[in-house]
């Protein structure tokens, strides 16, 4: 029994593993589309969305995250929507 | 009186708003953390978070801002009547409000940064072993799978900012129209006192002062929350970051 078993572990030590790498390249923001599906992150969008309408109404979460995503987040528009509830809010 | 009752109510909502918006991203930051290898650090982060979040928003909503309320009314009282004093009893309520939520602030800072430093370190070492091991131990195809880890670990920790940068934009969004909202009031209220001292009696003038001071504390208090929630989320997101610089 001892015998068969090692007979078998050597021959999957020695049977010879191929491997082939394949062409395709999986894209870094291909990674980031298919984790972003995976862990939720649209419906924590939509979830924040709503907790914005009255400051950011021209601004969308959506975009925003992407654009956080490649590092150019447009702070203008993000002051000027704030500093526009001083000028047209009424207390 | 109208005014102030609307502007309590505010207060409590956007309150109550952030808390619940907190409790959508802190579970979505810390998924992310557990997908960029931050073991260690995620299973310390969510129990104090989710608490330290949950307990500030009802301590808020249940204890500080019936004491403000308190204060408040005290406050007028000793200030229109000639015969009751309970001046200092207000101020008592109003620095311990102070001083409470400066002792809650400290002690939510140090927890999440101590703790956080801690694990960050051990979090990164696991990493940095567990590639290593991949690595040399796996023949022909162990640094390419070593490879491929570190880009989905990449990727991750991207998504994992942009979601901390976007919760924090949100933060901001949600307190920013109570915040100039209690700004101008204040600032309306002062202003008032000190128009009116010359023509007006001392105590309407001391009246106007302390619905001023009324709203500052109001002010404080909901700084102060929007201030550790947005210094936790960074503070999650750099911890999580320095873990990575081991690999």
């Amino acid at each position: 029994m001892k015998k068969i078993i090692i007979i078998l572990l050597l021959l999957i030590i020695f049977i010879p593993n191929i491997v082939y790498a394949q062409n395709e390249t999986v894209s870094q923001e291909s990674i980031i589309k298919s984790q972003q599906e995976t862990l939720g992150i649209n419906s924590f969008i939509k979830e924040a969305d709503k907790y914005t309408k009255d400051v950011y109404k021209d601004i969308d979460i959506g975009e925003l995250f992407s654009s956080a995503i490649s590092g150019n987040i447009d702070n203008k528009s993000i002051i000027s929507s704030i500093t526009n509830l001083v000028r047209w809010r009424s207390i | 009186m109208t005014n102030f009752v609307q502007i309590l109510d505010m207060v409590k909502d956007s309150i109550q708003n952030l808390v619940n918006f907190m409790n959508t991203l802190i579970p979505i930051v810390i998924t992310l953390m557990l997908t960029t290898g931050n073991i260690a650090s995620a299973n310390l982060m969510q129990p104090i978070l989710i608490f330290v979040i949950t307990f500030m928003g009802n301590f808020i909503t249940g204890i500080i801002i019936p004491l403000v309320l308190i204060s408040t009314s005290l406050g007028i009282i000793s200030k229109i009547s000639d015969k009751i004093q309970i001046d200092k009893l207000s101020k008592f309520f109003k620095n311990s409000v102070i001083w409470v939520l400066g002792v809650i602030l400290t002690i939510f800072v140090g927890l999440v940064s101590v703790e956080g430093s801690l694990s960050s370190s051990v979090d990164g070492i696991t990493a940095k072993t567990a590639k290593a091991a991949v690595s040399s131990f796996i023949p022909v195809v162990g640094k390419i799978l070593g490879d491929a880890v570190d880009t989905v670990i990449g990727c991750s920790s991207i998504l994992k900012n942009a979601t901390g940068i976007i919760g924090i934009i949100i933060i901001i969004g949600i307190v920013a129209l109570p915040i100039i909202k209690l700004t101008v009031l204040m600032g309306i209220y002062y202003l008032g006192s000190a128009l009116c001292q010359p023509i007006a009696d001392s105590k309407i003038i001391s009246l106007l002062e302390q619905m001023g001071d009324t709203f500052k504390t109001l002010l404080a208090i909901l700084c102060s929350v929007s201030v550790m929630f947005i210094i936790g989320t960074t503070l999650v997101i750099k911890i999580s970051n320095s873990g990575m610089m081991y690999r």
